[in-house]
């Protein structure tokens, strides 16, 4: 072994000396390769625009549909009597007794004014009988089967088969079940397609469909889908593709934007089998041996206050939310100011990122290229007194325009931005000039602390295997630590003299325990923060988090371990977009339109989540 | 800087990210590809079709392991095929090795001492199928399982050509000289 070992070693100090021009012709042609490639990027890693083309393994027998404009083959393929085509198709799809068809979703922020775009996936097969009911197969992104889900009509009951858990689910369908089954459009897209031809709808045109002539109409009205009341929207559009031959549908996609959303949603259906023979066996649920039945999930939505003092608190969160001290200042536009010598109008490389791996890796890789805000303060304070005169600005102003940068910051794409971080760090040095006027405001420390945080993460290298390769980033446990430290001194003090601490106050003091327990490991600190608030449940109104968080967190600190719980909640459509603003304290806010969706996980009962 | 993070540069399209992947790995793939084509030519040509086809690939190109490794595959692969479809017009191993001396070949350039010299000149000698998986081990850092995953082995034939390799070397090296191919 220690010859092999040897010769390993001398086989790792093989050397050898690169020709220079050899060296550069094969940078120069990688290089080139890399704009070609990056600028024409091969069909499956294009941004969704448009029709969406999926990646999910479920498509791999069909691969992604490509579409052509059949004008361009110059074909017509279509006579002049469409609306005969049209109330052909209707007649035809509701003659089918049975067929099956694929379903997939796909969530994506883009375009969106700052050129990003997030996506997911999944994807279903679904397969339907107006007699038996339905049978589907859910898919995880990596084509493994996630469930499958059954619909008996004749039994009138429902049965899901978890694979990955092992456990099953069984329980009656009730008659308004049944009748959803029958109406709700994404369970028999039919009534899309129904919707559709009997609205207002716009001749899309002649294209080509895996190669398939096809037609289509569009409606942007979202009442059409809906019963009641059309639920806000910022953008919205159904659109039906039918096979020119046998004027039926082969594609169907609904994309929505909800009103003041940075999700668009698009659900597209195809791979229809019209009229497909499907046995009565399929709608037969064979549960594998050893599944168990699953257990009911307890949620925790009953978080409706109970006494006066939960009455009060709630009510003292939603008229006061966390940081909202200053939204009632005017905001200075600042879109015209440069800083650093930083460019904002620099064009930025598009991204898509699906997953938090990739948002987290890549917001690292551009803040590795950023500067560290101590090296640039002195600088950035020169150009902001010389074009803004900070220096002569009271609190209010001072605050009003950190707030203004922070939303710069976001507006040029944040952390995943080369040309955001003069703006982030702006925010941070205005605001500490703001504290440094008023030290003992706790509203102006919270503005102080928002703006730290905006720029900089806890803990990078996040994607490291090894733990100690991460790299954690020190203003966390020590200046985040120290100002929330000194606002946990003034609550206290504020008590003593017989205040009733509010829901800040609240948010200030778990902010502490975290960045006495995660960043500084202080665990008898964070015990006695914890302890401190235990102590104040029952006058504050905060007694929701007790039980639930509060003693457990104080049994952990006090064996000397850690504990971690969050504050605020988002809505579960907000992901991936959500995972840009991880790894910073739970009280960060972050742009103001996300500020917006969040809510304070006691008031969850609010919105029934 | 870590690899996926700059192959996550890469993707969108930073230039700056290839050039700093293309420094830190580009003398590994020429060494390896020496050591195992012993011409310099092809080498670097080897190396070339592998930076360019990475960088062709890259919007597509998901990293789950390590990047060395990846591309260190890339170029024992297309290593193979170059040495594959040379061998039929090229002269024997054995006549190239007895040949050495009187021209000298690119192998020298892999080495700055004696004893890497030998190294160098051993390794020429040993059957290309031991080389290689000497080199992807030894030198490319891949598990031997993981060498036999890649050329679609079995663990055990992979593991007998890296222990004949090895003890062919130590021969080679020890003055024993054995032509066999």
């Amino acid at each position: 072994m220690k010859r092999e070992r040897r010769m390993k070693n001398l086989v790792r100090e093989l050397d050898v000396d690169i020709d220079p021009r050899v060296d550069e012709r094969i940078l120069d042609r990688t290089l080139g390769r890399l704009k070609e490639s990056t600028q024409n990027p091969p069909a499956g890693c294009r941004p969704m625009t448009g029709r969406t083309i999926m990646k999910n393994p479920l498509t791999k027998l069909a691969i992604a549909a490509t579409v052509v404009v059949a004008i361009l083959l110059g074909i017509s393929l279509f006579d002049s009597t469409t609306s005969a085509t049209w109330a052909n198709v209707l007649q035809k799809v509701a003659g089918f007794e049975t067929y099956v068809f694929r379903t997939r979703e796909v969530k994506t922020t883009g375009p969106r004014p700052d050129g990003f775009e997030f996506a997911t996936e999944g994807g279903s097969k679904r397969h339907y009988s107006q007699t038996y009911g339905a049978f589907t197969e859910n898919y995880k992104d990596d084509g493994e089967l996630f469930n499958r889900m059954y619909t008996l009509l004749k039994k009138k009951e429902f049965v899901a088969i978890c694979y990955p858990l092992e456990s099953y689910n069984r329980r009656p369908l009730t008659e308004d079940q049944v009748r959803e089954f029958h109406e709700n459009p994404l369970k028999d897209p039919r009534q899309i397609i129904t919707r559709i031809l009997e609205g207002d709808y716009v001749e899309l045109g002649d294209d080509v469909i895996e190669g398939r002539p096809v037609r289509g109409v569009e409606l942007r009205d979202p009442a059409v889908l809906s019963d009641g009341p059309a639920p806000p929207m910022d953008d919205f559009a159904m659109r039906v593709w039918i096979d020119a031959e046998t004027e039926l549908p082969v594609w169907v996609e609904i994309s929505a934007v909800p009103e003041g959303s940075p999700i668009r949603r698009t659900t597209i259906i195809d791979e229809f089998e019209w009229g497909v023979t499907l046995a009565a066996s399929l709608f037969e649920p064979e549960i594998p041996a050893g599944f168990e039945p699953e257990e009911p999930t307890e949620y925790y939505t009953d978080s409706a206050p109970k006494n006066d003092a939960e009455v009060a608190f709630a009510a003292n969160t939603q008229e006061e939310p966390y940081l909202s001290d200053f939204d009632h200042l005017a905001l200075p536009d600042v879109s015209g100011v440069t800083l650093l010598d930083v460019d904002p109008a620099r064009e930025q490389a598009e991204l898509r990122l699906g997953t938090h791996d990739e948002i987290w890796q890549t917001q690292d890789v551009f803040m590795a290229d950023w500067p560290r805000y101590e090296d640039v303060e002195g600088q950035l304070a020169a150009q902001l007194q010389a074009q803004l005169g900070v220096e002569q600005m009271t609190v209010e102003e001072l605050v009003a325009l950190g707030i203004a940068m922070r939303e710069r910051f976001w507006e040029l794409r944040g952390c995943t931005s080369d040309t955001a971080y003069p703006y982030g760090y702006a925010a941070r040095l205005v605001t500490k000039m703001a504290h440094a006027q008023a030290p003992d405001d706790p509203a102006v420390t919270d503005q102080y602390v928002e703006s730290i945080m905006t720029a900089e993460v806890t803990v990078t290298a996040t994607c490291e295997e090894d733990d100690e390769a991460r790299v954690r980033n020190p203003v966390y446990p020590g200046l985040v630590a120290d100002l929330r430290a000194r606002q946990f001194e003034l609550i206290k003090t504020r008590v003593r003299e017989g205040d009733v601490p509010t829901w800040k106050d609240y948010v200030r003091a778990h902010d502490l325990i975290i960045v006495l327990n995660s960043n500084r490991k202080d665990y008898e600190g964070a015990l006695a923060v914890t302890r401190w608030m235990i102590a104040q449940a029952e006058t504050a109104g905060w007694t929701y988090y007790v039980d639930r968080w509060l003693v457990p967190m104080e049994t952990a600190f006090a064996a000397g371990e850690g504990y971690r719980t969050g504050l605020f909640m988002y809505e579960q459509g907000t992901f991936p977009e959500e995972f840009r603003y991880a790894r910073r304290l739970f009280s960060f806010q972050g742009p103001a339109r996300r500020r917006e969706t969040l809510l304070p996980t006691h008031l969850r009962h609010l919105k029934g989540w | 800087m870590e690899d996926k993070l700059l192959v996550l540069r890469c993707k969108g399209g930073s230039t700056r990210a290839m050039a700093q992947i293309y420094r830190k790995y580009r003398k590994d793939l020429l060494v390896l590809a020496m050591a195992l084509l012993n011409d310099k030519a092809a080498a670097e040509d080897i190396v070339q079709d592998v930076f360019v086809g990475f960088a062709e690939s890259v919007s597509a190109f998901r990293l789950t392991g390590r990047l060395r490794a990846y591309l260190m595959t890339c170029v024992a692969n297309r290593a193979r095929n170059h040495n594959r479809a040379k061998r039929p017009h090229d002269a024997s191993r054995v006549a190239r090795s007895r040949d050495r001396h009187v021209t000298p070949g690119p192998v020298e350039r892999l080495v700055c001492n004696e004893q890497l010299q030998r190294l160098a000149e051993a390794l020429d000698q040993l059957p290309y199928e031991q080389r290689e998986t000497l080199m992807l081990h030894m030198y490319g850092g891949l598990s031997l399982r993981a060498v036999a995953r890649t050329r679609g082995l079995s663990a055990n034939t992979v593991m007998s050509r890296y222990r004949y390799g090895i003890e062919k070397l130590r021969g080679l090296l020890n003055g024993e000289c054995d032509y066999e191919a």
